[in-house]
């Protein structure tokens, strides 16, 4: 009598793999991840909404006290608003008054414009750099280099707009330079950004307001009008802020 | 190893299933992804512009009717990528009073000087919240004039300018001369020669001032017979040589602007009249020159000087872009700047 074997012997050699029970496998792997993933996609906005309120109240805040006007020494007043554990801000001048009179504006790296009565000055020490400048073309200017040499330029064209249109470049890495534009009427004169060069608005700030830093963040951009030095100025900001 | 056919047909199915809701749930995202940045850019225009009303450097432009200096402040400011366009509007008071002491309906005129890419269409005049029916005729040419200062400063001077070669489309009105200097109409008396549509003309005018080494600008404007202006001409003391260039004709930004109103008795009434610039569209409804009657009543403007400022640059908008708009309060009046920026 033969004795029955509690289970068939088989041998992997000779089994036949089932590919529906396979592909029914991958399948249910593959439903389960992409059930996860969009899962995920739908509960996060709700269990983020409080957060994301927060942002927007703590943005809103942070926007109206940069419209109407900021002084860039005192931008620390940002960590005024309550909640704001630190404050990044990059700020990229536009335009500056020249109907006012006095007044200095310095870059983040050391370009420095004065204006006295109705002339424009350009200094720089030990850079090289390419700056441009427009004056609407009812200032009626004209320029001269004070201090310069063979590698120092400046180039004028009329734009599209009716404006005179400069572009400076002073070329020596170790020297003072010095163009002065003059104007007949006042007005409000452009620096504009020339690819790839440094832009000479551009100045940075980060404040730390007294907290540990970490968190959540958000950021925002918007234009404001900057006063610096007895400098008013158009602005164009980028703010990131942690709370 | 056996391949069933029939399961793999399903899976491939299922696969494919899922590819597609996937693909589909990415391109909702991205839609979503874009209203957001539009509603990003917009929301960068609107400061910009509070920014630049706040520093009245919006409002000078605008004063000025420097339309193209406005569009040069957004150019320098916006990112270098943003392309944009703007359409201005713009509201000037009339006033009518009715002199007869009856209830009337009558068709009134004005000659108006509109600011240069005025859209020739959009001309209404507005009785509080209705408007009314109104048209505007385009009849009007100029020449340029500029006169130069012989280094003296001179006061009430009579000039003579000679042979300006002028033409129009229809046959020009013997009473349509008007000349402008320093953007005032000044006194003047013209003589010409030629044809109905080509003259020569010599113009004797008053000049208010002319002061050391400047150049004045100056316009001779006429119209075709078309026009209801009716120039008067003065006899003027012996000119004064002075140098002088003449430009070449061109259709001028002025226009007789014809409307129907209703005037109770002895009424006086403020009207608006708005127009645009660099929008496009519209039309008139036909009111003959024939049916103006300005008997028995006062027409008075509250502006009508020359707007020399430059017409805006960019004209063309794609249709799906909103755009940022604001009311900018200026010495001129109210203007009301729609700015329309997008990435291409």
């Amino acid at each position: 009598m033969g004795m029955r074997r509690p289970w068939p012997s088989r041998s992997w050699s000779h089994s036949q793999i089932n590919v529906d029970v396979l592909v029914a496998y991958l399948l249910f792997i593959f439903f389960f991840a992409f059930l996860v993933r969009f899962s995920l996609n739908l509960v996060s906005p709700f269990s983020n909404a409080m957060e994301r309120g927060k942002e927007n109240m703590l943005m809103e805040r942070v926007v109206r006290s940069l419209e109407g006007g900021v002084y860039y020494g005192n931008i620390s007043r940002l960590c005024n608003v309550s909640g704001v554990r630190r404050v990044w801000m990059k700020v990229k001048t536009l335009m500056i008054d020249a109907s006012q009179w006095d007044g200095k504006y310095v870059n983040g790296t050391g370009l420095t414009i004065r204006r006295k009565g109705n002339e424009l000055t350009l200094m720089i020490n030990n850079m090289s750099t390419t700056v441009g400048l427009v004056f609407p073309g009812k200032m009626a200017t004209t320029w001269t280099f004070v201090a310069n040499e063979s590698s120092d330029v400046v180039t004028f064209r009329k734009d599209e707009f009716g404006n005179d249109v400069f572009q400076v470049k002073f070329g020596g890495e170790n020297d003072y330079d010095e163009v002065r534009f003059h104007f007949r009427s006042p007005g409000f004169v452009t620096l504009f950004q020339i690819p790839d060069l440094t832009y000479i608005g551009d100045r940075n700030a980060t404040i730390y307001c007294g907290k540990d830093i970490g968190g959540y963040s958000a950021s925002t951009l918007g234009y404001t009008k900057l006063v610096s030095e007895g400098e008013e100025s158009l602005a164009r900001f980028e703010v990131k802020v942690w709370w | 190893m056996v391949v069933r056919t029939k399961g793999f047909v399903r899976t491939l199915e299922s696969v494919i299933a899922m590819l597609i809701a996937v693909g589909v749930l990415s391109w909702a995202t991205n839609v979503v992804s874009q209203f957001s940045s539009a509603e990003a850019q917009s929301g960068e225009v609107d400061m910009l512009l509070d920014s630049l009303i706040d520093m009245g450097i919006l409002g000078d432009y605008l004063e000025s009717y420097d339309f193209r200096g406005v569009e040069s402040l957004l150019y320098y400011t916006l990112p270098q990528s943003v392309r944009m366009k703007i359409e201005l509007r713009k509201w000037t008071r009339i006033e009518v009073k009715e002199l007869s002491g009856a209830n009337v309906t009558k068709v009134l005129y004005f000659t108006y000087n509109f600011p240069k890419g005025t859209n020739p269409y959009s001309i209404k005049v507005l009785d509080g919240s209705y408007t009314l029916k109104t048209r505007a005729n385009w009849v009007w040419y100029r020449v340029p004039i500029t006169i130069h200062g012989n280094g003296s400063s001179l006061s009430n001077i009579t000039v003579e300018v000679t042979n300006i070669t002028i033409h129009a489309d229809g046959p020009i009105s013997n009473n349509s001369f008007v000349f402008y200097y320093k953007g005032r109409e000044t006194r003047m008396r013209a003589e010409w020669e030629g044809n109905q549509t080509d003259r020569i003309v010599n113009v004797t005018a008053l000049l208010p001032s002319l002061v050391g080494y400047e150049e004045a600008k100056a316009y001779l404007y006429y119209a075709t017979n078309e026009t209801l202006w009716n120039s008067t001409y003065v006899n003027l003391p012996s000119p004064v040589p002075v140098d002088y260039e003449v430009g070449g004709w061109e259709k001028a930004p002025r226009a007789d602007v014809l409307f129907e109103v209703a005037l109770a008795q002895n009424e006086e009434k403020t009207l608006y009249m708005e127009y645009e610039v660099n929008s496009k569209g519209g039309s008139y409804p036909q009111i003959d020159r024939e049916e103006v009657n300005m008997s028995d009543v006062e027409l008075s403007l509250w502006e009508n000087e020359l707007k020399e400022g430059k017409e805006p640059l960019f004209k063309e908008t794609p249709k799906e872009v909103e755009a940022s708009s604001r009311f900018v309060p200026t010495d001129k009046g109210v203007f009301r700047i729609d700015v329309y920026a997008w990435y291409p």
